[in-house]
């Protein structure tokens, strides 16, 4: 069957008769009574089935009269079988009032691509990152595990504490990696807090044009973003560099130079937390400003009328009560800037200088040059395993140290 | 009888048919996105097409990182297309998903040794190349700079004291004390990495160890080499942090009049005029050698393969072989592609030779430079040791940060695991 991908066209149809036969076949069974979680899973197990089987057979038949129709055609493969359980499944005296069918129709489509698309991956990342694997091996039977794509135990993560060129670069991912987002995680709460404070306190009228205008930045393409910041810090054109050229300060090479450093922090790195925050903050903005409107004008009226002044409102009063808040945000800032990968990409490619002593070599894009372009899959995965475990700590980290006892 | 006859006539019709609908092949050709190229490789299959009017190949395209992607995922679950357009240096390390070139299909010795020799895979050929990718040798000069300076033009230089000097002349130095006009750019990544191989070559060494084995980046020779290239940057001929790979790529550079002089191949002429069409006259001059020859390694350019998993395998040879080994058709698409040819006769035959100088009259130094050639040699990972190896620990090393020796140590070291 030339000009047919059969395993791209098997997985649409895994994918559609899946998310058909456990979507439509819950309502159905809820209709005759039978329980609706029960027709999810064999709808599922049917749909997938019959996509396989009947869409194949069509695919094979149809080829030879009609290629250009074939593959559409076979899409249909899921329907032999689950229209005769749609219709033949019998009904029951028994009657039930929870009609849990939409329910069941709804959350086990979703559970499927869940599992499929983001378990799955995961599960499949855990497995890579004990194994030699590239995908330009001929490995074994199984996933292509084994075979020149070896079990390796543990020693991807001995070369993480090695003194070879993966670990040298592993280390100094990682230490720019937490290096930037200590200077964004504070850097973006000393921005957005006072600020969101400031815009809630503005006429009612201006406070959406505000939000717009500082939200802008979020819906704007990362790689746009990184592109403007490349120019203003280029070194022999850029705007940063005029500015400061007025003033008789030499220019500097912000993004290329290894000796430049802007309080004792390496330029490249400093530019590049810049342009991360200057996207960034907007997001968190918006989110403080949801949670200032959602603090009870009583509780501050009550701090006034005991005679706070404004500034012991905001410190006694609104600051406590965006504990949670700022949980939150900080959780999402931490998590967002430990998988900065685009801006980095485009302003400095990692560099400059070499990857184990580069200032903006960061962990994601240690991941991504290991696994698509040099094919070290397994060495990528080991790599995004630690990732996984350092943001969870963190995470949790923060989830303790910030959390409240009360509500309002 | 009547009938009869007419279902004898039916079934006759019919197997014909059949017969013609068996002829018809389909090939898909899979290559990187690169105008030049795909215009010369669609002509070429348009001529194939219209010669052999049973065979349809139909062209499917892929931006750079994207196709080397497909290529890596796409080989080993067999999903690959027909014909592959393919970097010789590339070649070996898919071989075993290659299909070898049919016995004496072709005669390999046609072409040239340096980008033949990356199609050759353990006494096999797995392909057949249509550039000679030339990254050293010969530098591109922008003619109105060198007479701005009051130089001689085409400069001739018989020493490295003869080139210094005129670089030194082209360089710029703006009032903020920061380099606008470097006189002589060879801080690109391929550029550093091919002077650091010729300057080897041509101090008498090897990059590679005496079995092939492993890299030998720790000798005399690269020493000298790597002291010949700081030397040109102590000399101020060029600010190796404002001019490099991310920041003022050669080409660019080049062609927005930010370097007189410029170490980088012609395949960047034709992207060069595209984006400045009205840039002025230049020429390619060649470099003096550190040695005796003016030896310089070589990759295996772009060539045309095919995929082990073709049920047409003779066909698709058929066209690369059309378009590789016909002198005509290659010829055809290194002139439209601006790329040197890998056909001998394309250079050494005075009639294709001055059809290609006519297109292409940067090209005519050049060309005499092709002997000196080799090929770099198989490697387990190029792109890994060219530029997250070589290249920025040679950069380091011309920005001060690392010294020449520490250079060496790392280069030899980190390449060298490559191999495992």
């Amino acid at each position: 069957m030339d000009g047919i991908d059969i395993q791209a066209i098997r997985l649409y149809w895994l994918m559609i008769w899946a998310v058909v036969g456990s979507g439509i076949t819950p309502l159905i069974f809820d209709r005759k009574n039978r329980s609706p979680w029960q027709g999810a899973f064999i709808g599922l197990v049917v749909g997938i089935g019959s996509g396989q089987i009947f869409g194949y057979l069509l695919l094979t038949t149809l080829f030879p009269v009609a290629p250009d129709l074939a593959g559409w055609v076979s899409m249909l493969g899921g329907l032999v079988l689950l229209i005769p359980l749609w219709f033949l499944v019998p009904e029951t005296t028994k009657i039930s009032l929870q009609n849990r069918g939409f329910v069941a129709g709804t959350i086990t489509p979703l559970m499927f691509y869940l599992l499929v698309l983001s378990v799955f991956p995961l599960l499949w990342a855990l497995v890579l990152a004990f194994f030699e694997y590239s995908p330009r091996e001929v490995g074994g039977p199984i996933l292509g595990l084994g075979g020149d794509n070896p079990f390796v135990g543990f020693q991807h993560f001995e070369t993480m504490m090695s003194a070879a060129r993966d670990g040298r670069t592993f280390r100094n991912s990682l230490g720019n990696t937490l290096a930037f987002t200590v200077m964004v995680l504070p850097l973006n709460m000393l921005i957005t807090i006072p600020l969101a404070v400031m815009i809630e306190s503005v006429h009612k009228f201006l406070k959406p044009v505000f939000r717009t205008i500082y939200f802008l930045p979020v819906v704007t393409s990362s790689v746009g973003v990184a592109i403007m910041w490349g120019y203003i810090f280029h070194a022999q054109y850029g705007l940063l560099n005029d500015v400061i050229g007025t003033l008789g300060v030499p220019p500097v090479a912000w993004l290329q130079d290894q000796r430049a450093t802007v309080l004792g922090m390496p330029a490249a790195l400093v530019a590049v937390v810049i342009a991360y925050l200057w996207q960034d903050f907007g997001y968190n903005l918006v989110i403080f400003i949801a949670a200032l409107q959602g603090i009870p004008d009583s509780l501050k009226d009550a701090a006034c009328v005991d005679g706070a002044s404004s500034t012991q409102v905001f410190w006694n009063v609104t600051l406590p009560l965006l504990r949670p808040t700022i949980m939150v945000t900080s959780v999402l800032t931490v998590i967002s800037s430990f998988q900065v990968f685009d801006i980095i990409q485009v302003m400095t490619q990692g560099g400059p200088g070499r990857p184990d002593s580069s200032p903006t070599r960061v962990l994601v894009l240690d991941i991504y040059e290991n696994a698509f372009r040099y094919e070290k899959m397994g060495w990528a995965a080991a790599i995004s395993l630690v990732m996984f475990g350092m943001v969870a700590i963190i995470t949790l980290i923060q989830s303790r140290v910030l959390r409240s006892d009360w509500e309002y | 009888m009547k009938k009869l006859l007419t279902v004898f006539v039916a079934l006759f019709v019919l197997s014909f048919g059949m017969v013609s609908a068996q002829d018809e092949v389909t090939l898909r050709l899979w290559a990187h996105q690169e105008g030049a190229f795909n215009e010369g490789m669609q002509a070429l299959i348009d001529a194939y097409e219209a010669e052999n009017p049973n065979v349809t190949i139909e062209m499917e395209t892929f931006e750079y990182d994207l196709y080397i992607q497909t290529l890596q995922t796409a080989l080993p679950a067999g999903d690959e297309a027909d014909i592959m357009a393919l970097f010789g240096t590339w070649v070996c390390s898919y071989s075993d998903r290659l299909a070898a070139m049919p016995g004496e299909l072709v005669d390999t010795s046609l072409f040239f040794d340096a980008p033949m020799d990356g199609y050759t895979c353990d006494g096999e050929t797995y392909g057949l190349p249509q550039e000679f990718n030339l990254e050293y040798g010969a530098v591109l000069t922008n003619k109105a700079m060198f007479e701005a300076a009051g130089l001689e033009y085409p400069p001739v230089w018989e020493t490295w004291e003869d080139f210094m000097a005129d670089a030194e002349a082209l360089t710029q130095v703006g009032e903020d004390g920061q380099m606008s006009v470097t006189g002589y750019h060879f801080t690109n990544a391929d550029a550093i990495v091919f002077s650091l191989l010729a300057g080897i070559l041509q101090n008498d060494g090897s990059f590679w160890n005496e079995d092939m084995t492993g890299f030998a980046f720790n000798t005399p020779a690269a020493e000298a080499t790597l002291n010949q290239m700081k030397a040109m940057v102590d000399a101020g001929i060029i600010d190796p942090v404002l001019f490099n790979d991310s920041s003022n790529w050669g080409g660019d550079a080049f062609f927005t009049e930010q370097a007189a002089m410029v170490l980088i191949g012609p395949w960047a002429v034709q992207y060069g005029l595209g984006d400045f069409p009205e840039f002025g006259e230049f020429d390619y001059v060649a470099l003096p050698s550190f040695g005796e020859e003016p030896s310089f390694a070589a990759d295996s350019g772009w060539g045309l393969t095919v995929s082990g998993n073709t049920p047409n395998a003779e066909v698709a040879w058929d066209f690369v072989q059309f378009a590789t080994a016909n002198a005509e058709n290659a010829l055809g698409w290194n002139m439209t592609s601006g790329t040197i040819p890998a056909l001998r006769e394309l250079v050494e035959d005075d009639m294709y030779s001055s059809q290609l100088l006519e297109a292409l009259p940067w090209l005519e130094p050049v060309l005499p430079e092709l002997q000196y050639g080799s090929y770099l040699g198989d490697m387990p990972d190029r792109d890994l040791i060219f530029y997250d190896i070589i290249y920025p620990t040679v950069l380091d090393m011309l920005q001060g940060l690392l010294t020449v020796e520490d250079a060496m140590l790392y280069m030899e070291e980190d390449s060298n695991a490559s191999f495992d």
